[in-house]
C-alpha cells in the first residue's frame, strides 16, 4: 500500500489516500461527460476508508438518485463520485498530485463514448510554450509558465 | 488609500500605494521558521514600485545558484520588512506582520505544510499544499479581490 495525496486546483480541498495499485479507468457516460465538460472522466476506485480529507470534506452535489459527486465549490474541480450506500468511491485521476502513476485498464459507460476522441495521437500537436499568445499572458502575469 | 507599516522599534516606516490590505499567505517551511523564529512566515506580494520606505534600512543578500534574495531589515531592531528576489522582478514580498492593521489581514493559503509545527491547526477549508504550490494556483488566490 502506498499513501499518495491530491486535491483541487485551489488547494482548499486536499486528501490523502492509501492505494493498493495504480489501476484506473475511464467512464464515458453522459453524466460524467457533463460533470467534467469533457468527453469522459478518469477515475480511481478506492475504499471510502482509504481516503482522509486533510483540510475539509469536498462540497457535494446529489447528481442523481444513485450517486453524489464531490467537488470544490471555489474552483470547481471535480473530485469524487460516491455511489449511494457504497463503501467505495472514485477519485478523479486528475486531482491526484501524481496523476502520471495511474494507467487505464478499462472503459465503462461506452454506450455514449465519442469514438473519434479515443485515439488522438495522430492529430497535430502544440506545447503551451509554442503558443505565443498564451505564453505572453503567463509571462506578463506570473513571470513563468504554469507548473 | 495608503497602507502603512513599520518595524518593532519604530525607526523604519513604510507605506504601500495599494487599494486595500493585501491578501497574505503563510509558509511553514523550515527556512521561514528560521527567518521568523516562529511557526511560519506570513507574506504579502505587492509591486515593488508601491513601497515607500523611510528610516535606517539595512540590506542582507542571500545568494544561491539560481537566485539572489535581497532582504530589507530595520538597521536598528533588525526586524525584517520586505524582500525582493531576482526570480520575481518587479515584485516585493512584504512581511505581513509588520503592517499596522495586521489584525485585519486574511491568510488565503498555507504552503510547505509538510513541515508545519504539529500543534498548529489550520483553519478548515483554507487552501494548503504540503510543499510548493503550483505557482498559478497561489497567484490566483493572491489576486483575489477583498471583500468577495
Amino acid at each position: 500500500m502506498t499513501v499518495v495525496t491530491g486535491g483541487c486546483q485551489c488547494g482548499r480541498v486536499r486528501y490523502s489516500v492509501e492505494l493498493a495499485d495504480d489501476d484506473a479507468y475511464l467512464c464515458h457516460c453522459r453524466m460524467c461527460q457533463r460533470a467534467t465538460g469533457g468527453v469522459s472522466i478518469a477515475f480511481k476506485f478506492v475504499p471510502r476508508a482509504a481516503v482522509t480529507w486533510l483540510t475539509r470534506e469536498p462540497d457535494r452535489y446529489a447528481s442523481s438518485p444513485i450517486a453524489t459527486r464531490g467537488f470544490c465549490r471555489e474552483c470547481g474541480t471535480p473530485l469524487t463520485y460516491e455511489g449511494e450506500g457504497s463503501d467505495h468511491l472514485d477519485l478523479t485521476v486528475g486531482s491526484f498530485d501524481d496523476t502520471a502513476r495511474f494507467r487505464p485498464v478499462e472503459n465503462v459507460g461506452v454506450e455514449s463514448w465519442h469514438a473519434g476522441w479515443l485515439d488522438v495521437t495522430g492529430l497535430p500537436t502544440q506545447r503551451t510554450d509554442q503558443n505565443v499568445t498564451i505564453t505572453a499572458r503567463w509571462m506578463a502575469t506570473l513571470g513563468k509558465l504554469p507548473d | 488609500m495608503t497602507i502603512a507599516g513599520g518595524c518593532r522599534c519604530g525607526a523604519v516606516r513604510y507605506t504601500l500605494a495599494i487599494d486595500a490590505l493585501p491578501p497574505t499567505y503563510a509558509c511553514h517551511c523550515h527556512q521561514c521558521q528560521r527567518w521568523s523564529g516562529s511557526a511560519f512566515s506570513q507574506q504579502a506580494i505587492v509591486p515593488e514600485a508601491a513601497i515607500a520606505v523611510t528610516g535606517p534600512v539595512a540590506v542582507y543578500e542571500k545568494v544561491t545558484e539560481d537566485r539572489t534574495s535581497t532582504q530589507r531589515v530595520c538597521g536598528t531592531c533588525h526586524a525584517r520588512i520586505y524582500n525582493v528576489n531576482t526570480r520575481r522582478p518587479g515584485l516585493a514580498v512584504v512581511r505581513a506582520g509588520t503592517l499596522d492593521r495586521s489584525e485585519e489581514l486574511e491568510c488565503v493559503a498555507h504552503i510547505f505544510t509538510a513541515s508545519k509545527q504539529r500543534w498548529l491547526a489550520l483553519p478548515e477549508g483554507v487552501p494548503q499544499w504540503p510543499q510548493a504550490p503550483p505557482a498559478e494556483a497561489l497567484a490566483a488566490l493572491l489576486g483575489a479581490k477583498r471583500p468577495r
